[in-house]
C-alpha cells in the first residue's frame, strides 16, 4: 500500500512538474512597464468573453468589447445619441421601409477598405441558418430575413440587404422600424470581411490575430480567462477623437476581489458589491445607473391542478402583497427601483421617455395589504375555495445569492400579507430556462433586458405563440394591439397601442413586475467621458479620457 | 557447599488446601474492549471537551430556536443588519431576520447533513470495502475500478441529477453526498481487511468452517472498527464542508432553510461592514470541526490496542 | 510479466471507456441544453443544435464522440464557440498545475516541519501552538480564509497583490489558502507518526549505541516517521489539483477548476466530457503505472492475481 502510494505520488509529481514548467512561461508576462506618456485605463469583467464573432456573440461582455473594436453603420454614444459610424450619411424612403446608407472611406486593421459588401456579407451571415447564430432574430426586421433564417427560402439574394456599390448599402425592411438606426449599432450588425472569415474558418475570432478590426481600438492581446488588452487603432477614421491609448480588461469573477482591485488602484472603475454600498454611499463615492434589466414574476396559467395560477384576481393579489420598497431596501440595499408598471422607465417614447409621455402606476411601491386581500377574496369566490392556504405554489428561481434573498423575502411577505405558504425551488440558470420552456413551473422569478431602445422589446414578449411567451397566456386584444404597433408607420398611434397593451397586461396578464435593476459603481475622478448604457454596451469607454 | 544458619526449612510453609470458591474469583472486574476504550477516552480531557461541545450544539440545535421570541424566517425590514444586542442576541441578517434563531436552525441542517451523510457513507463503505478486500482478485479489481470511475465523475453532475430526480431538500443532498462519499471509507476498510485477513485468527475461523459473511462481519470488521470509527468522526466535518461548498456554488438547501455554510457564505461578503455576520457562523463551523477532530484523535488513542495498559 | 501488463492495460482501457460513456450519458440527462438562453427561440436553437450535430440520434453522437476521442480530439466547446476543448485545457491546466504543485510542496514542507516541532516538544507550548495552527487549518472553509487573507494582506496592509497570477508575489496567498487544509492534515499525521516511532526498538538500539540525539532524530525518527506522510501525498496531490475552484474564483486565477463548474452550469457537453476524460484518464493511467511498478517490485502481487 505504502509503496504503491509512493510510486503514485512520484509519478504525479513528475507529470505535473513537466506541465508546471509550461505554466511558468505563460505566467511570466504582464509585468512590463508602459511608457509614461501613454494613457491607459483598466477595468474588470466578471467572466471570459465566450466569443467575439460579431454574428455569433451574444453576451454582455462581447457587446462591451465589440463596441470598441468594431464599428457598425451607426454608432450610439449615450442615451439616444445617434452618430455616424461607418456610414457617413443615410436616407430613408417615404414608407420608412427602405434605408440607404452611404459609407465613408474607412479601413480594416490590415489596411484594406471597409466596403458595403462587407456589411451585406455580415447581415446575410447573421441570417444564414448554417451560421447557427443565436441572435439571428435581430435580423428579422429585414425583408425575408426570418424566412431565410428558418429555411423557408433558400436564396440569399431575396434577403432585403444589398450592396449597390462599394460605398452604398440598401436595406429593405418588412415593416417600418422606429428604432432601426440604433439597431444598426448593435454587435450583430458589425461588418466582417468574407475572404478573411472563410480563410479562418472555424477559428475565426478565436484569438486576437484571428479577427479584423474597424473600430476605435484593436484587440492587441487576448489571454483567455485572464485579460484582454486593447490598443488604439491607428487606421480608425476618427482616431483624433480617441484619447486612450491602451485599455486593459481583467477577467475577475468574484465581485469582492474585483472591488478590492479598484480600491488598490489596479482598475479605474468597478461595481460596488451590494453589501458595501451603504458604506461607500456614506463616503459620497457611489454612483448609480440603470442597466436595463427588469425582474418580474411570471405565472404559468396552464398549470394542471392549480387553476388559481390562471386566475386574474389571484395574480393581482400576489402583486399587491409584495412590498417592493422593502425588498429593494433589504435585498438590493436600496439600489434599484420598485417596479409599479411593466415598461422600463428608461425606454424612449416619441420625444421624451415613454413613461413620461404615458404616466401610469398599477402597483404601489409598498404592499397594499387591503387591496391584496380584496383580490384574494374575489379569487377565492371565483375558484370556490374557502381556505387561502390551499392557494399555494412553487416559486422557481436561480441559484444565486440575490435570487435566494429575493425568494426568501417574497416567501415571507406572501405568508404575512396573504397567509399563503409558498415553496421555493432554486436551480441553476440553464435548468430554470429549461423548466420555463417546457412550461414545467408554477411561478417563476425571471428577468429581461432590452434588445433595443423601445418599449416593444418588452411588450411583444407576451403575444400568443411568441417565442418567449412560456406562460400559456393568450389574449386576442393584446395580440391585436401588438400587431398593429408593429406594422403601422404612424409612430404616435404605435405608442398609444403599446400603452394600451401595457395596461391590459397589468390588469389581466400573468406578469407581476417587481423591480427595475440599478447598479451601484465607483469611478476614479481622473476618468472623464465614460458613458453607461441600459441597452448595448454597459460601459462605453470609446471617448473616455484620463487626467493625470 | 556449606549451608548457612538461615536455611529454608519445611516448617516455614503452611498447607492451604483447595478452595474452589476463591479459585474462580476474579480479582479485578473484567472490562471489555469498549469499556476500556471509554474509560481511556474519559481520561482524555481534550477529547471529552470535544464530545461535550458536540452534544451541547446538538441540544442547542433542538432548543435554541425556541429561546428567542423571533422566528427564523420572519423578515423585518425595519431591523435589517442590526449588530448583536439584548434584543437580537446574534444580531439580524440582511432581511432583518433574527440570527440567533437562524444560527440554530442552520445547526439542525448542518449537523443533520453531517451526521447522516457520514453514517451512511460508513455503512456503505464498510460493506463494499470489506467485500473487496476479503475476496480480492476479480471482485476486488471490479470494485476498485468502479471506485476509480465514480471518483472521476464530476460531483456537480450527480448533485444536479439528484435534485432533478428527488427534488430539493436535505435528503436529496445527503443522498448525492453519499453516492460518491463512501469511496474513501471503502478504500480504507479494504486496506485494513487486506492486512487482517492474513492473520491467524482468520485462518482459524476458516478452518472451523465459518462462512464468508461471518468472517467478514464477525472477525474482520470488528477488528477494523477503531479505524472505521475514527474515520467516521473525521468525515462528519467533511460532509458539513461539502454542504458549505455546495452553498458556495448555489446548490445548498433551499429557502426558508439555511445552514451554517450558507450563513458563512453570506457573511464573507459582508464581513468588512458587518463582521458579526461572518464570525458567528464561522465560529460554530470551526468549533464543530475542532471538536470532532479532537474527539477523533481521542478515539484513535483510546481504541489503539497497542496503547492499552 | 508481459501478460500481466497486457491484462492490466486492458482493464484500464475498459475502465476509461466505462467512465467516458457514463459521463456522456449523464451530462445529457441534465435538464436543458447547451444553447438555452433567455433570448433564443426554438427555431434558432434547432439551427444551432444541427450545426453542432446535437440533433442526430444519441447513438450516432456517441459513436462520433468515441471516434474523435480515439484521435485525442474532444471537439469544439459549445460555449467558447471557436475554441476547442483541447485548447481550453491546454491553456488552463498549466495554471492549475502550477498552483497545485506549489500548494503540495508548501503543505508537505510546512506540515512536516510543524509535525516534527510538535512531536519533539510533546505537551509543551510549541506542541499546542503547532497543533492549534493545524486544527485551524482544517476548521475554516477556504471560501472564508481566502477573502480574509485578501482583505488583510492586500487591501489593508498592501503587502501583496489582490488577485491574478502574474509572478511570485501573486502566488503566495492562493498557495497558502489552497494548501492550508492539506498542511494541517500532514502536520497531524507527522506528529502522530513521530510519536509512534519513538517507541520502536530500533530507536532504543540507536540510543543504546550512543548516537547523539540529533542523529537519532534525523536518521532514524524522521526518516521512518515520514513514510505515512508520503503515503497521503498521492491523494493530496489529486485533491489539490482538482479542488482549486474556490481559490481560483477568489484570486481570479485562469485555471481549469472553474471549467468543471462552469462547464456543467452551461451544459457545455464537450467541455465537461473533455475535462472528465482528462482527469479520469490521468487517474486511471497513474493507477495503471503504479500497479505495474508495484508488480515489478513485488512478485507476490502477480502471483496473488
Amino acid at each position: 500500500m505504502l509503496r504503491k502510494s509512493l510510486a503514485l505520488a512520484i509519478i504525479l509529481l513528475l507529470v505535473l512538474g513537466v506541465v508546471a514548467g509550461c505554466g511558468q512561461q505563460a505566467s511570466q508576462q504582464g509585468g512590463d512597464q508602459q511608457q509614461q506618456q501613454e494613457k491607459e485605463i483598466a477595468f474588470t469583467i466578471s467572466a471570459e468573453v465566450p466569443n467575439l464573432d460579431p454574428q455569433k456573440a451574444t453576451d454582455t461582455y462581447a457587446i462591451l468589447v465589440g463596441n470598441a473594436i468594431f464599428e457598425g453603420l451607426i454608432r450610439v454614444h449615450g442615451d439616444g445619441n445617434i452618430q455616424p459610424g461607418m456610414a457617413e450619411k443615410w436616407d430613408v424612403s417615404e414608407d420608412k421601409k427602405t434605408w440607404t446608407f452611404h459609407l465613408r472611406d474607412a479601413k480594416w486593421s490590415d489596411g484594406t477598405p471597409v466596403t458595403a459588401y462587407d456589411f451585406e456579407y455580415a447581415f446575410k451571415r447573421l441570417l444564414d441558418p448554417n451560421t447557427a447564430s443565436e441572435y439571428s432574430y435581430q435580423g428579422y426586421y429585414i425583408l425575408n430575413g426570418e424566412k431565410f433564417n428558418k429555411g423557408e427560402i433558400t436564396d440569399p439574394s431575396q434577403v432585403g440587404v444589398k450592396a449597390l456599390d462599394e460605398k452604398t448599402l440598401e436595406i429593405k425592411l418588412e415593416n417600418p422600424v422606429k428604432y432601426f438606426e440604433s439597431l444598426m449599432s448593435f454587435l450583430s450588425f458589425m461588418p466582417v470581411r468574407k475572404d478573411f472569415v472563410e480563410k479562418m474558418g472555424e477559428k475565426f475570432a478565436a484569438d486576437a490575430d484571428k479577427l479584423l478590426y474597424n473600430g476605435p481600438f484593436i484587440l492587441k492581446e487576448w489571454k483567455h480567462e485572464q485579460e484582454l488588452i486593447l490598443e488604439k487603432n491607428p487606421n480608425y477614421w476618427n482616431k483624433d477623437a480617441i484619447k486612450i491609448d491602451r485599455v486593459k480588461i481583467y477577467i475577475v469573477n468574484d465581485p469582492n476581489t474585483a472591488y478590492q482591485m479598484y480600491e488598490n488602484g489596479e482598475t479605474d472603475w468597478e461595481y460596488i458589491p451590494p453589501e458595501l454600498v451603504e458604506q461607500v454611499a456614506a463616503e459620497g463615492k457611489a454612483k448609480y445607473f440603470y442597466d436595463g434589466a427588469e425582474f418580474y414574476l411570471q405565472f404559468n396559467v396552464k398549470r394542471p391542478g392549480k387553476p388559481w395560477l390562471a386566475n386574474e384576481n389571484f395574480q393581482r393579489a400576489v402583486g399587491f402583497a409584495i412590498d417592493r420598497e422593502a425588498l429593494v431596501k433589504s435585498v438590493m440595499k436600496g439600489v434599484s427601483d420598485p417596479a409599479t408598471r411593466y415598461v422600463l422607465p428608461q425606454l424612449a417614447g416619441l420625444e421624451k421617455k415613454f413613461v413620461e409621455e404615458y404616466p401610469y402606476e398599477f402597483y404601489s411601491k409598498n404592499a397594499d395589504t387591503a387591496k391584496a386581500k380584496e383580490y384574494l377574496e374575489k379569487a377565492m369566490k371565483e375558484l370556490n375555495i374557502s381556505d387561502p392556504s390551499k392557494l399555494t405554489f412553487e416559486y422557481l428561481t436561480d441559484d444565486t445569492q440575490r435570487a435566494k434573498l429575493t425568494a426568501e423575502i417574497i416567501q415571507d411577505q406572501l405568508k404575512q400579507n396573504l397567509g399563503i405558504e409558498i415553496t421555493v425551488k432554486q436551480v441553476p440558470f440553464k435548468q430554470r430556462l429549461e423548466l420555463m420552456n417546457k412550461r414545467d413551473y408554477d411561478v417563476v422569478f425571471a428577468g429581461w433586458g432590452p434588445d433595443y431602445d423601445d418599449p416593444m422589446t418588452y411588450i411583444d414578449m407576451w403575444v400568443t405563440g411568441g417565442g418567449h411567451n412560456n406562460t400559456g397566456w393568450s389574449n386576442k386584444e393584446y395580440d391585436e394591439l401588438v400587431k398593429f404597433a408593429k406594422t403601422t408607420d404612424d409612430f404616435k398611434k404605435r405608442a398609444d397601442a403599446m400603452f394600451e397593451a401595457e395596461k391590459l397586461l397589468m390588469e389581466k396578464g400573468p406578469i407581476v413586475p417587481v423591480y427595475f435593476r440599478q447598479r451601484a459603481w465607483v469611478c476614479g475622478d481622473h476618468v472623464k467621458g465614460l458613458v453607461t448604457n441600459f441597452v448595448g454596451p454597459t460601459f462605453d469607454f470609446v471617448y473616455a479620457d484620463v487626467e493625470k | 557447599m556449606q549451608t548457612t544458619g538461615n536455611a529454608v526449612t519445611k516448617e516455614m510453609f503452611e498447607h492451604v488446601g483447595k478452595n474452589i470458591s476463591q479459585m474462580e474469583a476474579i480479582a479485578r472486574p473484567s472490562i471489555t474492549y469498549w469499556q476500556d476504550a471509554w474509560r481511556r477516552l474519559k481520561q482524555n480531557k481534550v477529547a471529552m471537551l470535544g464530545l461535550i461541545i458536540i452534544i451541547l450544539y446538538t441540544i442547542m440545535a433542538i432548543v435554541g430556536p425556541y429561546m428567542t421570541p423571533y422566528d427564523y424566517r420572519t423578515t423585518n425590514t425595519a431591523e435589517i443588519d442590526q449588530p448583536p444586542s439584548a434584543k437580537h442576541w446574534f444580531g439580524t441578517d440582511t432581511l432583518g431576520r433574527d440570527l440567533w434563531a437562524r444560527t440554530w436552525m442552520g445547526a439542525r441542517v448542518s449537523l443533520a447533513i453531517g451526521f447522516l451523510a457520514a453514517f451512511l457513507n460508513a455503512v456503505i463503505g464498510v460493506i463494499i470495502g470489506g467485500i473487496s478486500g476479503y475476496f480480492g482478485g476479480k471482485v476486488d479489481m471490479f470494485i476498485m475500478r468502479t471506485i476509480d470511475i465514480l471518483y472521476s465523475i464530476p460531483y456537480m453532475i450527480i448533485v444536479i441529477l439528484m435534485m432533478v430526480v428527488l427534488g430539493q431538500g436535505i435528503m436529496p443532498l445527503v443522498i448525492a453526498m453519499v453516492v460518491v462519499g463512501w469511496l474513501n471509507m471503502a478504500r480504507l476498510v479494504r486496506g485494513q481487511v487486506l492486512q487482517l485477513k492474513e492473520q491467524e485468527f482468520v485462518l482459524a475461523a476458516k478452518v472451523l468452517g465459518a462462512s464468508h459473511s461471518r468472517i467478514i462481519f464477525k472477525h474482520l470488521i470488528p477488528n477494523a472498527l477503531g479505524v472505521i470509527l475514527v474515520n467516521l468522526t473525521m468525515s462528519v466535518p467533511s460532509a458539513i464542508f461539502t454542504e458549505a461548498f455546495l452553498s458556495f456554488i448555489g446548490l445548498g438547501v433551499v429557502p426558508p432553510h439555511s445552514s451554517w455554510g450558507q450563513l458563512a457564505y453570506y457573511g464573507i461578503q459582508a464581513f468588512r461592514v458587518r463582521p458579526y455576520q461572518l464570525f458567528i457562523p464561522a465560529f460554530f463551523i470551526s468549533t464543530t470541526m475542532l471538536s470532532l477532530n479532537l474527539l477523533g484523535d481521542g478515539l484513535r488513542d483510546a481504541l489503539d490496542p497497542r496503547l492499552r495498559s | 510479466m508481459g501478460r500481466y501488463i497486457l491484462n492490466r492495460l486492458f482493464v484500464s482501457l475498459i475502465t476509461a471507456w466505462v467512465l467516458v460513456t457514463l459521463v456522456f450519458f449523464l451530462i445529457r440527462l441534465l435538464p436543458g441544453d447547451p444553447f438555452l438562453s433567455e433570448k433564443v427561440t426554438p427555431e434558432i436553437k434547432a439551427n444551432m443544435m444541427k450545426y453542432y450535430g446535437l440533433d442526430k440520434p444519441i447513438h450516432i453522437q456517441y459513436a462520433t464522440f468515441l471516434g474523435n476521442l480515439l484521435k485525442g480530439d474532444f471537439g469544439y466547446s459549445l460555449r467558447y464557440k471557436n475554441r476547442t476543448v483541447n485548447e481550453v485545457i491546454n491553456q488552463a491546466f498549466p495554471y492549475s498545475a502550477d498552483l497545485g504543485i506549489r500548494a503540495v510542496i508548501f503543505a508537505a514542507i510546512a506540515g512536516v516541519t510543524l509535525g516534527i516541532i510538535a512531536a519533539l516538544n510533546r505537551n509543551r507550548s510549541w506542541d499546542y501552538l503547532s497543533m492549534f495552527i493545524a486544527i485551524v487549518g482544517v476548521s475554516v472553509p477556504s471560501f472564508v480564509i481566502g477573502p480574509l487573507l485578501q482583505y488583510v494582506f492586500a487591501t489593508k496592509l498592501k503587502l501583496l497583490p489582490v488577485s491574478q497570477w502574474k509572478g511570485f508575489a501573486y502566488t503566495i496567498m492562493p498557495t497558502f489558502a489552497l494548501s492550508l487544509h492539506s498542511l494541517a492534515l500532514m502536520a497531524r499525521l507527522m506528529r502522530a507518526s513521530m510519536l509512534d516511532v519513538v517507541n520502536q526498538d530500533y530507536i532504543k538500539t540507536a540510543k543504546a549505541k550512543g548516537l547523539s540525539p540529533f542523529q537519532i532524530i534525523w536518521k532514524h525518527q524522521i526518516r521512518n516517521a515520514i513514510l505515512p506522510v508520503v503515503t497521503v501525498l498521492g491523494p493530496v496531490t489529486a485533491t489539490l489539483l482538482t479542488g482549486t475552484f474556490v481559490v481560483e474564483q477568489i484570486f481570479a486565477i485562469p485555471g481549469l477548476g472553474k471549467f468543471y463548474i462552469l462547464g456543467i452550469q452551461n451544459l457545455d457537453y464537450s467541455l465537461v466530457l473533455g475535462m472528465t476524460t482528462f482527469y479520469g484518464l490521468f487517474l486511471i493511467a497513474a493507477n495503471f503505472v503504479v500497479d505495474i511498478i508495484y508488480g515489478l517490485v513485488d512478485p507476490r502481487i502477480r502471483l496473488a492475481r
